[in-house]
């Protein structure tokens, strides 16, 4: 008889991937594209100079590993969140395939939106 | 399958309160840590919605960029800093209880092992900004 598989590691794995890609690496992005820049805390790169670092292979590469990890990161603790504080354990499943779903619609439009930069 | 008439045993389903997170202080930051991740999915979505702008054309950027100073947007912006900032502290405090703690025979403080992780932080942020602003 074969021995019962959990799927439950290769969630884990991307939950804590994505933990540690988060906490390391966009609070910096938040902090300047989402404060700084708009309060004209610090000179703005300009929408040429961003657009080539957009272009570079690395920047897109890196957006695309921070973006999907930080996706299914995001996806495993907001199913648990529901299921405890809305009390939704039991439509749990059902709460997985959305937050997952989710987290692949996200994954694959980083991916259509970095292949397609001009 | 037996089948009582009178004496079904009433099955214990323990009520717990909505609002539990209120309780105790440690609770409620569990539940504010867990809360980050949407703050986390927010922000993924902001950097497509900026991708998309840059790869459309200027006008586009720099209506995203009309949008970003809308005083509601850095608010919502700022927040999600604070949600990061949680996640990332508690994330790094992690490590203090599931690393090996001794070195040099001595017992390390939480502060000490959890350290490291604040250096890498502020490393990365930096150089993640020069690329940002261009600088690098």
């Amino acid at each position: 008889m074969p021995a019962h598989r959990s799927n439950r590691p290769l969630g884990w794995l991307a939950f804590g991937t994505g933990g540690f890609l988060v906490a390391f690496l966009l609070p910096v992005q938040v902090f300047l594209y989402g404060i700084a820049v708009p309060l004209g805390l610090v000179p703005d790169p300009g929408y040429k100079s961003t657009l080539e670092l957009l272009r570079q292979p690395l920047t897109r590469i890196y957006l695309f590993v921070v973006l999907a990890f930080a996706f299914f990161h995001a996806a495993y603790r907001i199913k648990d969140t529901l299921a405890d504080m809305l009390d939704m354990r039991k439509i749990d499943i059902v709460l997985a395939y959305i937050c997952y779903g989710g987290a692949v619609v996200g994954t694959v439009a980083a991916l259509w939106l970095l292949y397609w930069v001009p | 399958m037996p089948q009582y008439s009178q004496f079904q045993p009433k099955p214990y389903r323990p009520r717990m309160s909505a609002f539990w997170y209120f309780d105790r202080w440690p609770y409620l930051l569990f539940v504010l840590r867990e809360i980050s991740s949407f703050f986390v999915a927010y922000f993924a979505v902001l950097v497509l919605v900026q991708i998309y702008a840059l790869s459309a054309d200027p006008t586009v950027y720099a209506a995203f960029q009309a949008c970003m100073r809308n005083p509601l947007m850095i608010i919502l912006n700022a927040v999600t800093l604070l949600f990061m900032l949680l996640h990332a502290a508690t994330w790094f405090n992690l490590v203090p209880r599931v690393m090996a703690r001794e070195m040099t025979g001595r017992q390390l403080s939480d502060l000490m092992v959890a350290a490291p992780n604040y250096f890498v932080f502020f490393g990365a942020s930096v150089i993640i900004a020069l690329f940002i602003l261009r600088i690098l």
